[in-house]
């Protein structure tokens, strides 16, 4: 009852944008619930019997993550661990076939990556093909569509490919509950921009009953708190100062081109940052765990660390599904800085169907290579917890965070050519004009008082559960919520970032 | 869940409770101030104001025609209702108003400009109004922000974040902090500028000329409003302020949007004055920028007006 009234809750969310694009999402569920089934496990004569790890779970409701260590994968994603039970085809041994398995598993993943090529980069490879064949010295008339992007849909199908691909590589056993695995697919809050949940920490939250927790229901609320503080105070404040600077770079002082490039760094920050954290608090109030996606990643010592500390639900899902199955870094060298590029340059273009993102992907993977190369790709894996950090670490962040600025401009900008034109008017356009932008004091504090929070919460979810005495913490959340209308911007509805992935 | 719920509750009274109070400290104090014509808006809404002569129009009107010259001139009283950045719309509904909070006036002199009837989104600067959101002829001037989503506005606090500074202004003003800001007298702003030089750039980018549009809707529908008012013992004068001549000649259509006026006035029988070419609008000294009058400007314009022009009229 609880799954079917979030699922409807959920259906009606999205389609409140556009009722139309409702079909997608159910057929992408519908495909995977499918072919999760057929790839699943069943005794020979039909009804499923679950083993491994589903001993809590009634057999209908099937699954569960078997736990797999990723040292049992083999490099072309196969779980080396024998598989139990089998659904669907069956072979006389009581499995489905491997060929079978192959087979709804290419089932699942054209569906799903056919819906996102022809909805998000149809346009851009007629485009590139044009462009192309014009290079080459013919005329070309190709006509793109006019064609929306369904929103979510990169988030959404590339949350119901874990699930197939977990159940093919029998990590999961798939689950015999419809309406379970459609609610895991449109589960609201984080249905338009993530997190992107694995089936095996999502899905079996579904089988239990949900009851309210005081605790979770708390930490619901603070995340929901410094989420909007952070969209609206700092990200669509960031915005005002950002949008004319990016749109007037020609123009722009050098000063005013670093300084955008650097509120801008702190304004997708704040935006998609406050998404999850709003999207994971939400979550909390029914009931449910959503995985932590940002953890402080402007205080990263290296690119490294970086992306372990940024989008980790979409770092971790290419470095599972993507790079360990290329080999990961247990291959030749030559062969891992192909992954790795790969990887980046597949994670640039999730982002969208623009080569600034792949040139965005592109420069992360340069900026890893050779950290990698060096053997310091995992040098800050373990976090100290001192408040005040050494000088060394303080010059670490600092290069880091230009670093990413640098390439943030490429993510902004609409094409490659106005991404250089802005660089290279950082270096080359008068540093102060006598006429410059500059932001307003609103804006100065809010950043200070930011930064300043968000190291002292760093290495937890956020900085209100640091708060213990009550006499701080309950003043904190009142203010927090009245700096929020204080210095929030209301003029205008500004969606979040991630909402056009 | 009910402990959960009991301090959901509290946290939100205390909340919403600050919200308001801090709202109403910023509002106290904004209206006192003279950002904008924020003070005139308070004066207009408080009521009580007794003029015979009333100034319509847009900046042309909030800094050509001064009240104190006006006053000295007629014995009449006189308030100027200028708006800063408008076109007819947004005065008609500055006009109406007024006249639901104050008496009637004897005279309107309506300061039309060649671009007065042209349809546009959105009021100009319209944070002046915020302080009075709760009056429903305000919210229908901002209606006129077509594109805006006005429902923030009911957002305590959160209504005045198109401009933080109000915020700032309104509760520094509350705790006796002043401001330097050009004060009003009786809804006029004098404007003790230097020609500004930025017409040459201007017309620069402009060399082609542009033309003014003026909707026949508009237009139609404040011949109406003349008619009304003049059915109500309103007399009504329209006047074109001057305009510094090069800047006149940029608009291409200016003869033919005078003409217009003059036609119509006639036909509605309303008084009309033109000073588009009147002496004093060759001389950038008289201005301070292509289309407004500086304070030396004003009383050589004033003088003419009134002991001229306004005197055969009225008297």
């Amino acid at each position: 009852m609880q799954n079917a009234f979030l699922l409807l809750s959920s259906y009606v969310f999205y389609g409140w944008w556009d009722w139309r694009f409702l079909g997608l999402i159910i057929a992408s569920s519908a495909v995977d619930y499918w072919c999760g089934i057929k790839m699943g496990t069943v005794t020979p004569s039909g009804p499923v019997t679950s083993t491994i790890g589903t001993s809590h779970l009634d057999d209908r409701r099937g699954l569960i993550h078997h736990g797999t260590p990723l040292d049992k994968i083999s490099p072309d994603g196969r779980n080396e661990l024998p598989i139990t039970s089998t659904t669907g085809e069956v072979s006389p041994s009581g499995q489905v076939s491997p060929s079978n398995r192959k087979l709804y598993l290419s089932i699942s993943l054209v569906f799903n990556l056919g819906l996102l090529a022809f909805f998000k980069y149809f346009n851009f490879f007629i485009d590139s093909a044009a462009d192309l064949i014009e290079t080459l010295g013919f005329q070309a008339h190709i006509s793109t569509l006019n064609l929306i992007l369904p929103v979510g849909i990169s988030f959404y199908t590339f949350q119901t490919l874990s699930y197939s691909i977990d159940v093919y590589r029998g990590n999961l056993k798939p689950t015999q509950d419809p309406i379970a695995f459609f609610t895991f697919v449109a589960f609201f809050p984080q249905l338009v921009a993530g997190p992107i949940e694995r089936a095996s920490n999502l899905l079996p939250q579904f089988f239990r009953k949900r009851e309210f927790q005081y605790q979770q229901g708390s930490d619901g609320m603070k995340l929901i708190l410094w989420g909007l503080f952070k969209k609206m105070v700092i990200a669509d404040n960031c915005a005002l100062v950002v949008n004319p600077i990016f749109a007037n770079y020609q123009t722009a002082s050098g000063l005013e081109l670093i300084m955008g490039a650097i509120l801008f760094a702190f304004q997708i920050y704040g935006d998609f940052s406050g998404y999850s954290d709003i999207a994971i608090g939400v979550a909390k109030l029914f009931g449910f765990e959503l995985m932590t996606n940002f953890r402080t990643p402007y205080f990263s010592r290296d690119i490294a660390e970086f992306w372990r500390r940024w989008h980790i639900s979409l770092s971790t899902w290419f470095r599972d599904y993507v790079y360990i199955p290329l080999g990961g870094s247990r291959v030749s060298k030559a062969k891992a800085i192909r992954n790795i590029f790969i990887v980046f340059l597949v994670s640039g273009f999730w982002h969208g169907a623009n080569w600034t993102f792949v040139f965005w992907g592109a420069i992360h993977a340069a900026l890893f290579i050779p950290i990698f190369l060096v053997g310091k790709n995992r040098a800050h894996l373990h976090e100290g917890e001192q408040l005040i950090p050494s000088l060394k670490e303080v010059f670490q962040i600092i290069l880091t965070f230009s670093l990413v600025c640098v390439a943030w401009v490429f993510f902004r900008s609409d094409t490659v050519g106005e991404a250089w034109g802005y660089l290279n008017g950082m270096v080359s356009n008068s540093l102060l004009p006598e006429n410059y932008l500059w932001f307003g004091y609103d804006l100065r504090i809010a950043l200070i008082l930011f930064l300043i929070l968000e190291w002292i919460g760093r290495y937890e979810s956020n900085w209100m559960v640091r708060l213990q005495h009550k006499w701080f913490r309950y003043p904190a959340y009142v203010f927090t919520a009245f700096l929020i209308v204080f210095w929030g911007v209301f003029t205008e509805a500004k969606e979040f970032i991630y909402f056009q992935f | 869940m009910n402990e959960f719920l009991v301090k959901l509750f509290i946290f939100s009274t205390i909340f919403i409770g600050l919200c308001y109070g801090v709202d109403y400290l910023i509002e106290k104090g904004i209206k006192t101030s003279s950002y904008r014509e924020i003070s005139k808006w308070s004066e207009v809404i408080e009521g009580g104001i007794d003029a015979d002569i009333l100034i319509v129009g847009s900046s042309r009107a909030l800094v050509h025609f001064d009240p104190r010259i006006i006053e000295n001139n007629t014995g009449f009283t006189c308030y100027n209702l200028g708006l800063d950045g408008s076109k007819y719309e947004s005065q008609k509904k500055v006009l109406n108003l007024y006249l639901e909070h104050n008496k009637e006036p004897k005279i309107v002199i309506w300061s039309l400009d060649l671009g007065s009837f042209q349809s546009i989104e959105g009021v100009y600067r319209y944070e002046q109004f915020l302080p009075f959101w709760d009056e429903k002829m305000v919210k229908s001037i901002l209606k006129l922000n077509k594109n805006q989503d006005q429902d923030y506005l009911n957002i305590p606090i959160a209504k005045y974040s198109n401009n933080p500074y109000l915020k700032y202004r309104g509760l520094l003003k509350k705790v006796g902090v002043n401001f330097s800001e050009p004060n009003l007298y009786k809804g006029y702003r004098e404007s003790n500028f230097r020609w500004d030089n930025n017409f040459e750039k201007f017309s620069q980018e402009n060399a082609e000329g542009i033309s003014e549009i003026v909707s026949e809707p508009l237009f139609g529908d404040f011949q109406d409003l003349c008619l009304i008012l003049k059915a109500r013992d309103i007399d009504i004068h329209w006047v074109v302020a001057p305009y510094y001549q090069e800047a006149l000649k940029l608009i291409v259509n200016s003869d033919e949007i005078i003409q217009k006026y003059r036609d119509v006035s006639n036909r509605i029988d309303v008084e009309f004055q033109d000073y588009t070419s009147n002496p004093l609008s060759y001389e950038t000294g008289n201005f301070y920028n292509g289309s407004h009058l500086n304070s030396r400007g004003v009383k050589k314009f004033m003088e003419v007006y009134f002991n001229h022009s306004f005197k055969i009229c009225v008297f």
